[in-house]
């Protein structure tokens, strides 16, 4: 189940990565701390991978350099999909209503003003907020403007994901809903979706592998074996859970 | 007059500090705190300085000619403030650019803003004077006192964007231009605002002295004063024409109230959509 070696990239040739990190170190400056060393890993596509690990592990900097938002030190990172981001606080502008915000994602896709609207709209009606198109996110609950963004990143059917903790800035009922809600996305659209998490469960009933980053690097992969949906309280999941807090240094 | 709040339409929504609602305001209220207690303040300093507590009527024929001046006055503010902000906010975004270009210039922002602009303003005259321009030294100072305000609040404001939101604009595909139009200049709004009322403020202190010429400069005669409010309650007080003053000063206070009621507080209410939670 576990594999405790470094991931030979070798092994992942049978179909090609939508993302690939080779041997990439990155810091801020010459003389600040890297704040990741030698980290590499690939993804295929139609894959769903979730990085934990402990606060200053180097999470979210993995996610910023797979989104192209930073350049690295030293290494390759290679992505070539159309790429979108699912934030933590959903990093809506504040005053855009929601049509507004989701007109955001389609800035750069081809059709008329009225083509994008349409799509803007059928992309809220999907997340379920079509009455809620002219409120501003002042206006709408935290799970409603975490729709509002993930609607903003789908809309341009993108083909590979990324989510900076999701779930984090929401409460314990909202977030199950709207992990179910990314799953079944996941299910029905086939986007390869990189997701950081500080829940290991979210990972293991989420995840088909998931990536500890300690450490300033990939300390730990593991497969997730189980088909989903998972439940929370199963043996196996719980199992898994337990595992992979082993591997995390601070807890 | 009862303080029995109006009628419904009577209400007015009122500019209230961040994280409090709006609240509806008695229009009494509205007007008093802002217009008619300052406009106290004057009368009764005016009435202990010059014995004048209202003003003779010998002055209403002043009234066309202290308007007039105020609108130059205006108009001098105005073109300094539009040039302040051309030049601040530029500034500001190129501070906030790189590490370096902030560790640079930040200092230099510093040391201009703390430099006593007045003391150098008999250089300015004659540089202006030589050029033929002394509308140009007043808009010049006028605009030197605005600039920084507008410089320092567009890179504090920039700081306030959070990461997430700066990362939108790139990982959605906006163009350089898009991410300026579309997030950065909106999401400015609330600290320029803050910078301008500042400015302005800065701008109607200067206003006073950058008008009359001749008080800083010996190669400038009072022929060189330039006709508007300032130079107007300079030569009053000088000639002790202190009903003059009084009007000018009451003229000057109704102006900045009204601004401040009519221009600033709206905007102020508006700005709030624009902030991040």
């Amino acid at each position: 189940m576990r594999m405790l070696s470094a991931l030979n990239l070798n092994n992942m040739e049978d179909s090609a990565p939508i993302l690939s990190f080779e041997a990439v170190s990155f810091g801020y400056g010459p003389h600040l701390p890297s704040i990741l060393t030698n980290v590499s890993f690939m993804l295929k596509p139609d894959t769903f991978t979730v990085i934990v690990g402990p606060s200053g592990g180097g999470k979210s900097t993995l996610l910023r350099l797979a989104s192209r938002l930073d350049v690295p030190t030293s290494g390759t990172v290679k992505n070539t999909a159309r790429t979108r981001m699912i934030f933590q606080n959903a990093a809506l502008l504040p005053w855009k209503t929601a049509l507004q915000n989701v007109l955001v994602g389609t800035t750069d896709l081809p059709g008329t003003p009225a083509e994008k609207k349409a799509r803007a709209l059928a992309a809220l009606a999907e997340m379920s907020l079509t009455e809620h198109a002219n409120k501003t996110p002042r206006e709408l609950s935290g799970g409603q403007r975490q729709r509002v963004g993930i609607a903003r990143a789908l809309v341009s059917e993108p083909q590979f994901l990324l989510l900076d903790e999701p779930f984090s800035a929401l409460d314990f009922e909202t977030a199950e809903k709207l992990s179910q809600e990314v799953l079944a996305i996941f299910n029905k659209k086939g986007i390869t979706m990189l997701m950081v998490s500080h829940s290991i469960e979210d990972a293991v009933l989420l995840a088909d592998e998931i990536l500890v980053c300690a450490g300033g690097t990939i300390a730990d992969h593991v497969v997730v074996p189980m088909p989903r949906p998972r439940n929370r309280t199963d043996a196996q999941v719980l199992a898994l859970i337990a595992q992979v807090r082993k591997f995390i240094p601070e807890s | 007059m009862s303080l029995r709040p109006l009628r419904k339409k009577h209400h007015v929504l009122y500019y209230s500090h961040h994280g409090r609602p709006p609240r509806p305001v008695h229009i009494v209220h509205r007007f008093a705190m802002p217009i008619v207690v300052p406009l106290l303040l004057v009368l009764g300093s005016a009435f202990i300085a010059t014995g004048y507590f209202v003003v003779p009527s010998s002055y209403a024929a002043e009234g066309a000619r202290l308007l007039a001046a105020l609108g130059a006055s205006l108009l001098r503010l105005l073109i300094a403030f539009v040039l302040s902000l051309l030049v601040g906010i530029p500034l500001g975004l190129w501070a906030e650019r790189s590490r370096r270009a902030e560790s640079i210039l930040l200092p230099v922002f510093d040391v201009l803003e703390s430099m006593p602009v007045l003391a150098f303003f008999p250089v300015i005259i004659l540089f202006f004077l030589h050029a033929g321009l002394l509308e140009g030294a007043a808009i010049f100072i006028i605009f030197f006192s605005m600039v920084w305000s507008i410089a320092f609040s567009v890179v504090g404001g920039l700081k306030q964007i959070p990461a997430d939101v700066k990362a939108v604009g790139k990982i959605f595909g906006l163009t350089r231009w898009q991410r300026f139009r579309e997030i950065l200049l909106p999401a400015l709004f609330p600290a320029t605002l803050t910078g301008s009322i500042l400015a302005l403020a800065a701008g109607w202190n200067i206003v006073i002295v950058s008008e009359a010429l001749h008080a800083y400069s010996p190669h400038a005669a009072q022929a060189h004063d330039l006709f508007g409010l300032g130079s107007i309650i300079v030569a009053a007080s000088v000639g002790g024409q202190n009903a003059l003053l009084v009007s000018a000063m009451l003229l000057l206070v109704i102006t900045i109230a009204l601004v401040n009621l009519f221009i600033w507080q709206p905007l102020l209410a508006h700005a709030e959509r624009f902030k991040f939670e």
